[in-house]
């Protein structure tokens, strides 16, 4: 039960911190500042992350209350101050929690700025978000590595977490800006999400190979590359092979929207072209979500 | 732009993989103690546990149970009173009983989380002749 609330906890945690950092960066990299329809855009594209980062607060919080009850191994209505209070001193997962808090907080007040410095508060979501994010490194198996390999593997898990965040925000922007408008509005949001999807193939492929790369070093160090062959009699194999496929699954598809499905909708505009994207996005979702509830599974079973 | 994003990945990626696998990753287990599990001993004046990992300190509990004694057939549990200290590498823990140990037999048990963040836990048994 408590290990189902733990996983629970965690897979809606990384879900949100995720959506926090991909959302707010797209409008960094793929609009215009000088363009104030864009910049208008920006501002819609932020509107979620007052919710989203208060979200955050309150799941981090509830995730550190169950996980100091079941460190110390008693249940969560037992728990009082000193026990909280010695795992934010004395452990690095509850010293992160205090980073990832106060990161959250400048975060939920950066966002609340969007109407008036649009792209500046996407900035400061953005990076505190990153923050925020690479934190959950000391709740996995990043954080029982010792020394200065244990530094490398959360260094290397961090930025694992923010490649994937990174991504996961594009599809959800993409979406939101592909979302069905009629009029004037929805012809400008069209040219301008042809441009984007064309904008993000560089930085989805930065994304990709720093996901590949990290995803490489943390399999050494959590199981060693050479040993990874007998890693499938185990339910820890079976799940990081079902992740990896799923992996490959959002590679196919982000390949078939950058080569044939982009052109087309650019080449067009139209709404068959632009439905196409929106069913092909949904389904790279649909498989980052499962990947994620994977993740939050993995990190809590023994290689 | 793409070089300039991958050249720090690149060595982190080198030393990680330089320095690898030295890195423990295991759930905190019981790997020896003094007296060792199931041995007859003369005489107890502290109990020493080692473990495979750094445990956090305040979540160790640790408990003393005389379990038999000779001449009693059925010697229901008695706790003991201990005191208990980490050492210094957190790794290994001291239990000083506050009364020397009468013969008979003890259980040790424990449990603590480890900086993986698990909970874990075990018990074994010795004899005090």
């Amino acid at each position: 039960m408590s290990d189902l609330l733990m996983a629970s906890i965690r897979f809606v945690l990384f879900a949100d911190l995720m959506l926090v950092v991909g959302l707010s960066a797209f409008p960094i990299y793929a609009l215009r500042r000088a363009d104030p329809g864009e910049a208008r855009v920006a501002a819609e594209l932020t509107a979620v992350q007052p919710w989203l980062c208060t979200a955050g607060l309150l799941i981090s919080l509830a995730g550190m209350l169950a996980l100091t009850a079941s460190m110390q191994g008693v249940a969560i209505t037992d728990l009082d101050t000193d026990m909280l209070l010695s795992m934010a001193v004395e452990t690095d997962v509850g010293k992160a929690w205090v980073v990832r808090m106060l990161a959250l907080a400048l975060a939920t007040v950066a966002a609340t700025q969007r109407d008036r410095y649009p792209f500046a508060a996407a900035a400061v979501v953005s990076v505190a978000g990153a923050i925020a994010l690479a934190s959950l490194v000391w709740a996995g198996h990043a954080a029982a590595s010792e020394g200065l390999a244990g530094t490398g593997h959360r260094l290397s898990d961090g930025l694992h977490l923010i490649g994937a965040g990174v991504w996961i925000g594009a599809i959800a922007a993409f979406l939101i800006l592909l979302r069905p408008a009629a009029g004037d509005a929805g012809q400008a949001k069209v040219a301008l999400a042809a441009r984007s999807l064309d904008q993000f193939a560089r930085v989805g492929t930065i994304c990709v190979i720093v996901i590949a790369t990290t995803g490489l070093i943390n399999l050494e160090i959590i199981v060693g590359i050479a040993q990874s062959g007998r890693l499938l009699a185990s339910p820890y194999g079976i799940l990081l092979a079902a992740k990896l496929a799923l992996f490959g699954l959002m590679l196919g598809l982000a390949a078939l929207n950058r080569w044939r499905l982009t052109p087309a909708f650019a080449a067009t505009a139209s709404d068959a072209s632009a439905g196409a994207i929106r069913r092909s996005l949904t389904l790279e979702g649909l498989a980052a979500g499962f990947i994620l509830a994977l993740v939050a599974i993995l990190s809590m079973l023994e290689p | 732009m793409i070089k300039l994003a991958l050249s720090p990945l690149a060595a982190v990626a080198a030393a990680v993989l330089a320095l690898s696998p030295t890195a423990a990753l295991a759930h905190a287990k019981l790997v020896a103690s003094t007296p060792a599990a199931n041995t007859k001993v003369a005489k107890v004046t502290s109990i020493q546990l080692k473990f495979s990992e750094k445990l956090i300190a305040s979540t160790v509990r640790a408990e003393l149970v005389m379990t038999g004694m000779p001449g009693m057939a059925d010697h229901p549990p008695m706790k003991i009173a201990i005191g208990s200290a980490m050492g210094k590498d957190g790794k290994s823990m001291t239990l000083t009983p506050k009364r020397a140990l009468v013969p008979g037999t003890y259980k040790v048990k424990w449990s603590a989380a480890g900086a993986d963040t698990h909970r874990m836990g075990s018990e074994f048994s010795f004899t005090v002749k």
